[in-house]
């Protein structure tokens, strides 16, 4: 029962921990103007993602050694170093958006203006991170932010006309009014929103927190094999309320509360608190996760003592790091920039990284000398290095649309 | 007669975790000091040298010259990097174990920020297993 308990609280934790700000505003912004067109991109991201958060958790948890080390010990100094800044600016953006998303969600609650909401949202998040225990912190956002299932209800409940739903998720074309370019951007943003390279870093240093070992890779595995395909279709929920919604009516998604607005047609006012306590918990999750990942990746390069779990006394330099994190993103969201550009920027950023991270947690899992018999089995490899192509072109395609479609405009 | 595997200082020993004799993480072998004995002969690894401002000359070009005065500003007391002598090191891969305590300078940051930043933050003691 115990077992069964804790193996429940944890893929709880992963679906919470696959949603953030960026999925939420992905979905439904390409759910408002593409109808389900874009419907492919969250498998695609969703199995990517899966593949890669199990290649590194099982080289963390195997060889206890952590993935930014990893990543310097293969690359040396230099290209270590840029590779580090790269992903530290990306994770610092996604934090931004993150604490952005939290403002943006207590605004809804409270209708009090997200900006006076954002130094409380970073507060709270740096709080739980220097007081609240790991798994009690990981385990309460995962299970509250389930409560998006409401817009898995919502589509039910909206009626749509199923045929029509099909036949656009497998059209793989822009709705006849919209430009390549700009169907493309948002096939970035979403592929790029479901496989940000934070929850790889987060996930496998996570295991090193828990103190799992080898016995606990199947839970592991476990975890991620349903959690995030759970988490992927709670994001396929959202986009198909926008499609059918908010598409056929025109209205393009600028606000969090447009991408609540389903829910509460559907659902009246339980399904708008609903999607408020999603929001709310999803985004806050995140920042939590991608706050402690800012400070993992800067500490694990310099090889200093990193971790949430010892006492912040003996991780000084970590946990500097960490607040000097949230301070940054925190000055950032404050200078009133629009927290759904940011976020929307943060994604295209994010999957411009995404090879960096990837490749060296390729080769690595591919060790002998590392991970004796568990290193990459050959489909893994073959599908690994066809995703690693398929981000490449991502990754270089991405600035040039974002640029080209002035934001997909 | 048993072969000789080169010993590959970029591969085996450069960019590697520093673990201390209390199996700690001390930092990274960010440069490795060489000696050449007198009389020639090749050049010997006598030490390894732990510290952010030993990535200096390591990171070519102006981001280094920066990275170089950048560390010169922030800590104008500490003019070498901190050593550690190759004899204290018990094994070299897949991380760097050191038998002894690692070197007091390698950790000048952290105890400064301990004490001055994150010490006075109440709470800081506390880990998540109790009795910390």
């Amino acid at each position: 029962m115990k077992r069964l308990l804790s193996f429940t609280l944890g893929f709880l934790a992963a679906i919470g921990g696959f949603l953030d700000v960026g999925d939420l505003v992905a979905n439904s912004v390409s759910g408002a103007r593409f109808g389900m067109s874009l419907a492919w991109a969250v498998p695609v991201g969703v199995v990517g993602v899966m593949l890669f958060t199990e290649m590194s958790t099982r080289v963390t948890v195997v060889t206890g050694r952590s993935t930014f080390d990893l990543v310097r010990e293969r690359l040396g100094a230099r290209a270590g170093l840029v590779n580090l800044l790269a992903c530290y600016l990306a994770t610092l953006l996604t934090l931004a958006a993150n604490i952005g998303g939290i403002a943006l969600a207590l605004e809804l609650a409270s209708s009090i203006h997200y900006l006076l909401w954002v130094p409380v949202a970073a507060f709270l998040s740096w709080f739980v991170i220097w007081r609240v225990p790991f798994q009690g912190m990981e385990r309460t956002y995962g299970l509250l932010g389930v409560a998006l299932i409401v817009f898995s209800v919502a589509v039910w409940r909206l009626g749509p006309d199923w045929g029509a739903l099909l036949d656009s998720a497998t059209s793989f074309a822009p709705p006849p009014t919209e430009p390549w370019p700009t169907w493309w951007f948002y096939a970035v943003l979403v592929l790029g929103a479901a496989m940000t390279p934070y929850t790889v870093l987060f996930f496998s240093s996570s295991a090193v927190e828990e103190g799992w070992t080898a016995e606990d890779l199947r839970e592991a595995r476990t975890n991620i094999f349903i959690g995030f395909p759970f988490g992927g279709f709670l994001a396929l929920s959202i986009m198909a309320c926008a499609a059918i919604l908010l598409h056929p009516a025109g209205v393009n998604v600028h606000e969090l509360d447009q991408v609540a607005l389903p829910a509460a047609v559907a659902l009246g006012k339980v399904g708008l608190i609903l999607a408020v306590i999603g929001f709310f918990a999803s985004t806050f999750g995140a920042s939590l996760e991608v706050g402690l990942a800012a400070g993992y990746s800067i500490a694990q390069y310099f090889g200093w003592t990193w971790g949430k779990t010892t006492a912040p006394v003996r991780a000084a330099r970590f946990h500097t790091v960490t607040l000097l994190g949230f301070v940054a993103a925190t000055a950032l969201i404050l200078t009133t920039v629009d927290p759904i550009k940011v976020t929307e920027v943060s994604v295209i950023l994010s999957a411009t990284t995404l090879p960096l991270t990837y490749l060296p947690v390729l080769v690595v899992a591919n060790d002998r000398g590392y991970l004796g018999s568990l290193v990459n089995g050959r489909a893994t490899n073959i599908l690994a290095s066809l995703y690693l192509v398929f981000m490449l072109a991502l990754a270089l395609a991405a600035i040039p649309l974002l640029v080209f479609t002035k934001g997909g405009q | 007669m048993e072969e000789q595997t080169p010993f590959r200082i970029g591969f085996v020993v450069l960019d590697r975790q520093i673990i201390d004799g209390d199996g700690r993480p001390a930092g990274k072998v960010d440069d490795v000091e060489l000696t050449w004995e007198e009389g020639g002969g090749p050049p010997v690894m006598s030490a390894l040298l732990t510290d952010s401002a030993a990535l200096g000359p390591r990171i070519s070009g102006r981001a280094g010259r920066l990275w170089r005065s950048a560390m010169r500003r922030l800590r104008p007391s500490v003019s070498e990097p901190a050593r550690i002598a190759v004899e204290d090191v018990a094994a070299f891969s897949p991380s760097t174990r050191l038998t002894t305590a690692a070197p007091e300078q390698a950790n000048l940051a952290e105890a400064w920020l301990r004490d001055h930043v994150i010490g006075r933050i109440p709470g800081a003691r506390r880990g998540d297993d109790a009795g910390e």
